[in-house]
């Protein structure tokens, strides 16, 4: 497959204005399974939105919502100030691109992404010639110039997944929406597409939303980040805030590798199992709470400063460093922490160790 | 050629019994269809090659000839029309008695063809229920063409639904979202894009009917009237021919309908292997 060469700078695309879309207070059950309980959310024209959860958080149930596809049980959806829920999906004006492509496979690449002008109605459709400028125009801006007479059986996924994106793109659709866009895609392809998608928004300046499971892939490519699980919004944040300042242990949880041990908070200061570690905790009132730490945010403490002390029950390789699983305290909590290869700590041996990152959650 | 992919297919394959397992189909298909096919060709020709061309000439064969393959066609095609929106039905929507009628479908292949044939004739008979409804307009069923026609729709309904149906219910419900977001509506996502997806499964169960509506005999012949040059199919004439121990002139309308068969199979099947490799597996 070849690789994705970067978007040239100033060839620009001529679009309709981007627009806002507000979420207010949207709800959905399917029999009486609830799917989203009241999710509100408020999205400025031209951002890149990630929502961003585990499969059952309602992430998905809310891009049906938006386009249409679905209908929510109570709330309202605004497109630009207007009422969106009014309008059928046809009249919406959505791009929605979904994980498995959904190409029509018995058209070829330029049939496919010339779908959508050519079902207009015959007052609105534009000129054969104007359809063809604008089709291969897209598959220029997706690279796949040359490909128009292929069939999508003779495109890897990643090529189809472009075709995709150019049928969605050729609507010139108010808000674009992608449901785990690289889902199925191998890991190399995803990381190419990625930059390229936000290159591709950068350029196009549509308001999108797009879904995905994937971390790293909502950390690297959203403006914002919203975090849902259970039917709910956990966070809504920059991927600096979303990272850096969780607000509740699932959200630290989901977006990285995390260990956590139940602490209690007195004046401000985290302890152990009744001894001090030393680790700050403003803000957080006295009594009960969660400590969260990074296995790659912890120090191996060598001599007698206050630290966590545990039985080490396995090690593994893990990238550049040694991963280790203790039990911590006479509950035995099991954590995870990373350990420089040097150090010569030994199954069944103990260590002790202080995280010099961490987050402290309110129980 | 043929023989070092046999053996490369031995050496390479994980699937063991390759050799066994085309022995086992050549015998059998020379068992059931190949040796009494060569035969009627050998029985056919047993008379000459003017004597062939005679009886192939004969009008009243060209006739039957005529008939069997127009009715069989305008059958399979009632059934193509009929067998899509049976198995749409089917498929689509949840409704009391949807098991009853996904049963009720394949009777037609499970009911003897001679009593379908003399249900059919008693229903339709200018006294007949339905018949006797139709008969102050003029319009006759039974003993004529349209009577044919009707037997054959009766017999070959369960083809089209039956190869239809699990296509569809493998239809990929996204291709229909994602026509919808672009801006088509239900009707243009219909033609657009469900019915060019069904197209090679259509013409499959259409092939089928066809080639059972042009072998019917039972339902056909009491319906039918079988009145010489106007409603006497080519089976019915191959067993006149046999009844007159004309084996000579059976046999060679016979062959006639096995080579017409032949081909427009063959045909169909093309149209079909060009649209599955042009559209493979997305």
């Amino acid at each position: 497959m070849n690789a994705i060469t970067p978007i040239e700078p100033g060839a620009s695309v001529a679009l309709g204005a981007p627009i806002d879309v507000t979420i207010e207070n949207v709800q959905k059950a399917f029999g009486d399974t609830p799917a989203l309980h009241g999710v509100s959310l408020d999205v400025k024209a031209g951002e890149l939105v990630a929502l961003l959860g585990p499969s059952g958080s309602g992430k998905t149930t809310l891009l049906r919502i938006l386009a249409g596809l679905d209908a929510p049980t109570a709330g309202r959806v605004l497109f630009g100030g207007e009422d969106a829920l009014g309008l059928r999906v046809q009249d919406r004006n959505v791009g929605f691109v979904f994980q498995h492509y959904a190409l029509f496979r018995h058209m070829t690449v330029f049939d496919n992404i010339a779908f959508g002008l050519t079902v207009r109605a015959r007052g609105e459709r534009p000129a054969k010639a104007e359809i063809r400028k604008r089709v291969l125009h897209l598959l220029d801006l997706v690279q796949l110039s040359g490909l128009d007479k292929r069939y999508p059986s003779q495109l890897s996924g990643g090529q189809r997944q472009r075709v995709a994106l150019a049928r969605a793109l050729a609507i010139e659709p108010r808000v674009l929406l992608l449901d785990e866009p690289f889902g199925a895609l191998d890991a190399q392809v995803r990381k190419d597409l990625r930059r390229w998608l936000r290159e591709i928004h950068d350029r196009t300046g549509h308001t999108t939303f797009f879904v995905t499971h994937d971390q790293e892939e909502a950390l690297e490519l959203a403006d914002r980040v919203v975090v849902m699980s259970k039917g709910r919004i956990e966070q809504v944040g920059t991927p600096d805030e979303i990272y850096d300042a969780p607000a509740s242990p699932f959200v630290f949880g989901f977006i990285g590798e995390s260990s956590f041990l139940p602490v209690t908070v007195v004046d401000g200061a985290v302890q152990f199992d009744g001894a001090p570690l030393d680790l700050a905790a403003l803000g957080t009132p006295s009594g009960p709470a969660t400590l969260g730490f990074r296995p790659h945010d912890v120090t191996i403490v060598d001599d007698d400063q206050p630290a966590l002390t545990g039985q080490i029950v396995a090690e593994r390789r893990h990238g550049g460093a040694r991963r280790l699983d203790v039990e911590v305290g006479p509950e035995r909590h099991r954590v995870e922490i990373d350990m420089a290869v040097e150090h010569s700590r030994r199954e069944g041996g103990m260590v002790a160790f202080r995280p010099h990152r961490w987050r402290i959650f309110a129980r | 050629m043929a023989a070092t992919t046999i053996a490369s297919v031995r050496k390479s394959s994980v699937i063991p019994g390759f050799g066994l397992a085309l022995g086992v189909t050549l015998t059998y298909l020379s068992l059931i269809v190949l040796i009494p096919l060569a035969g009627l060709f050998w029985r056919s020709a047993s008379g000459g090659l003017d004597q062939f061309i005679r009886i192939a000439t004969d009008p009243r064969t060209l006739a039957a000839l005529r008939l069997s393959f127009t009715a069989s066609f305008y059958a399979a095609a009632v059934n193509l029309v009929f067998g899509l929106i049976l198995a749409w039905i089917l498929v689509r929507y949840r409704f009391p008695g949807r098991r009853f009628i996904d049963a009720v479908i394949d009777l037609p292949f499970a009911l003897p063809t001679a009593v379908a044939g003399i249900a059919l004739t008693t229903l339709y008979a200018p006294n007949g229920w339905i018949g006797s409804l139709l008969q102050p307009f003029g319009i006759r069923i039974a003993y004529t063409e349209t009577g044919i026609i009707i037997a054959l729709i009766f017999i070959g309904l369960p083809f089209v639904v039956r190869s239809v149906q699990p296509v569809l219910e493998d239809l990929d419900r996204e291709v229909e979202e994602v026509a919808a977001t672009l801006g088509a509506t239900r009707r243009q996502t219909v033609r657009r894009v469900v019915m060019p997806a069904l197209l090679p499964a259509s013409l499959t169960g259409f092939a089928l009917a066809f080639a059972r509506a042009v072998g019917e005999y039972g339902s056909v012949i009491f319906i039918a009237g079988n009145s010489p040059y106007k409603t006497e199919i080519a089976p019915l004439l191959i067993v006149i021919k046999l009844e007159e121990f004309s084996y000579a002139g059976a046999t060679t309308i016979a062959v006639l309908m096995l080579l017409a068969s032949f081909l427009i199979l063959l045909v169909i099947n093309l149209i079909q292997s060009w649209s599955l490799r042009r559209f493979g597996d997305v």
